[in-house]
């Protein structure tokens, strides 16, 4: 099977006309699925690169509704499907979780992640959003049972994010210790494919966690690319090349 | 309430819930965790029980005392006042009921290194204070804002061999520290242990505080049926909820009105106040559903009061089930109102109270006159002002 790449962006960062470019970008580099990130005021999941990023959004004035009419414009000619990335209160806000399922689902997401929605809370969510055809994409950590991947596996209908360590999101140097073992627990377990991030910055990391996993998930990395990109041109040019390196490193 | 819907208050559920707040909204690498402290907690025998009961009666002082303050009462020309005297607990306020609870806990639980946040600085103080006495190394989370006004409590920190961690993102106050302290716990989970200091946060962690708060409403009740009285009102003030769920929840099931003061800043009309239950909307921050103040887009909105302790926008879940049902009702007070409360109970009766328990003294002064002199107040006098002298002298001109 075709490993899977899958790209995050705060959209907003570093400016909000940047969103559309850098969302083409990725696609064009060869993004499976990208992930639209949601700025939140306290992204309790986050590392400070992604946490600065969410601020600078903010300050920009990014909103959620902002996010869906900019997707509704021009998700049309993406190759890549598209994965709603928010904290819990911001899809609350979208009108209630029916609400929000509607939202998402008329802007063309074909699935919604949340890192602080736990499990145990996310039966009705996961309903509500299957309901309109979007898909609950379930979180799985170093931490995860194999009592509590039985109960991830049956709800889980598109594909899984397993999280690589345990901590923040956020570029590390070199891939964590002891994960061969917990990406097999979970290969074993879960009948769906399942993408692995948090902390992948290179194409060496994404090859070797591609070895072992359907594929791989780049955010901070990403991020710090913007940050040091010298004007949009330089934005684009800079993602588009990384994707298309990372892409080539998990083909291998 | 009637008794038989006293007897009918079984909460949370098993999941958390406390009505339609509550929960667990926390990244799964905690999940885990937080079953184990279900597990564990859930499970205490009573050798635990004894070993809590016995720091709190030693080392942290209690029972702490229920005064009646006269001359306050015949000023105000009202109710009887009684002050439940939680300032004089071991390290000036209620927050050490919990952390000598919770650090039992994580030494039961084998964990090896202490987490907290805090706002005004008591709870990391309290938590401080713990660790050192059962040498745990401890690591407190506070808003960069609030290591300057609260300076006096870091130092107590330090020297009780704390590392306090100033925190610079978002508003740099309470909000924002606790952000820091889950991201350390999500980091350090297999060792860690998160001491967090009011009844807020994922299941179990809002009753957990609660039971260990409870002890504060569980003496007064035997206090004041030693004085052969009843409570007609008992008011706390809530920025988080602990001394208030502390105090209310053993008189759930009384015939007694109970009063939560938030934090009206600069008004409740303003842009500038901490009264998520008057103001705020339901909504998810730091692992509960709650009441939260936020904008309309869901972003957290900033609180703000000159107390430290009460500038959070949240609140505990269980007073916004209580809300919820009417079996609580919440009012707020301003800061100068709150200042003018520092001064009324410091000449009236020779008692300086935190910045904090000052809003419930500021309300009292009013409800005290529109109740009858057979009546009986009880009020949470949470903590001292010690911590508070520095904003005192900015505020407060002596003999004024």
């Amino acid at each position: 099977m075709k490993k899977l790449l899958v790209p995050y962006l705060t959209a907003g960062f570093p400016q909000r006309e940047w969103f559309e470019p850098i969302v083409r970008a990725m696609d064009e580099g060869g993004a499976d699925y990208i992930e639209i990130g949601v700025p939140f005021s306290d992204p309790i999941a986050d590392g400070p690169t992604i946490q600065n990023a969410s601020q600078k959004a903010l300050d920009n004035g990014t909103t959620p509704r902002w996010i869906l009419d900019e997707i509704k414009r021009f998700r049309g000619d993406l190759n890549a499907e598209l994965i709603f990335f928010s904290y819990f209160n911001p899809i609350l806000a979208l009108d209630g979780l029916e609400g929000a399922a509607k939202h998402l689902k008329d802007a063309g997401f074909h699935g919604v992640l949340v890192p602080d929605l736990s499990l145990e809370q996310a039966e009705h969510f996961a309903g509500a959003m299957a309901a309109e055809g979007v898909h609950y994409i379930p979180l799985i950590a170093p931490t995860t049972t194999e009592e509590r991947l039985k109960k991830i596996a049956p709800v889980t209908t598109s594909f899984a994010y397993g999280v690589s360590v345990t901590g923040v999101t956020g570029a590390r140097k070199g891939v964590a210790q002891g994960l061969d073992e917990y990406l097999a627990r979970v290969r074993n377990l879960l009948q769906r494919p399942f993408v692995v991030g948090f902390g992948i910055s290179t194409p060496e990391d994404a090859r070797a966690i591609a070895r072992q996993a359907d594929g791989v998930v780049v955010g901070s990395a990403l991020i710090r690319l913007m940050e040091q990109a010298e004007d949009l041109d330089d934005c684009v040019k800079r993602v588009k090349t990384f994707i298309s390196e990372l892409r080539q490193a998990i083909d291998e | 309430m009637t008794q038989t819907q006293a007897e009918t208050y079984q909460q949370p559920d098993a999941f958390g819930h406390f009505g339609r707040f509550g929960g667990q909204y926390v990244p799964e690498t905690l999940m885990p965790a937080l079953h184990e402290l279900i597990e564990v907690y859930h499970n205490l025998d009573e050798s635990f029980w004894r070993e809590y009961r016995s720091y709190l009666k030693d080392y942290v002082g209690r029972p702490t005392p229920l005064y009646e303050a006269k001359r306050w009462s015949r000023e105000a020309g009202g109710a009887r006042i009684f002050l439940k005297r939680e300032d004089l607990n071991h390290t000036g306020a209620h927050k050490i009921n919990n952390t000598v609870g919770q650090i039992l806990l994580a030494r039961r639980m084998g964990k090896t290194r202490i987490i907290a946040e805090t706002g005004a600085g008591q709870h990391g103080v309290a938590t401080a204070t713990v660790c050192a006495l059962f040498d745990m190394p401890c690591v407190v989370y506070m808003g960069a804002e609030d290591v300057e006004r609260q300076s006096l409590n870091v130092y107590r920190m330090k020297l009780l061999g704390a590392e306090v961690r100033p925190v610079t993102s978002g508003s740099q106050t309470l909000k924002d520290a606790t952000n820091e302290a889950i991201r350390d716990w999500v980091t350090n989970v297999a060792d860690s242990f998160y001491i967090i200091g009011s009844v807020v946060g994922p299941h179990p962690y809002p009753a957990m505080v609660r039971d260990f708060q409870k002890v504060i409403g569980e003496e007064c009740l035997q206090q004041l049926d030693e004085r052969d009285l009843k409570a007609d009102a008992v008011v706390a003030c809530v920025g988080g909820g602990s001394n208030a769920m502390g105090i209310f929840y053993p008189f759930i099931d009384k015939d007694t009105r109970l009063i939560g003061v938030e934090a009206a800043g600069r008004g409740v009309e303003s842009d500038e106040h901490a009264a998520s239950i008057s103001k705020g909307k339901p909504g998810v921050l730091h692992g509960a559903m709650s009441m939260l103040l936020q904008d309309p887009n869901g972003q957290v909105a900033l609180a703000h009061s000159i107390s430290a302790g009460l500038d959070y926008p949240g609140i505990g879940p269980e007073h916004a089930h209580l809300n919820d049902t009417g079996r609580s009702a919440f009012v707020a007070v301003t800061d100068e109102q709150a200042l003018e409360g520092v001064v009324r109970v410091s000449r009236l009766e020779g008692i300086i109270p935190a910045l904090e328990s000052a809003h419930a003294v500021a309300y009292v002064d009013q409800l005290a006159r529109t109740m009858r002199p057979d009546q009986v107040i009880l009020l949470n006098m949470s903590g001292r002002g010690d911590k508070d002298m520095n904003t005192y002298e900015k505020h407060i001109k002596p003999g004024a």
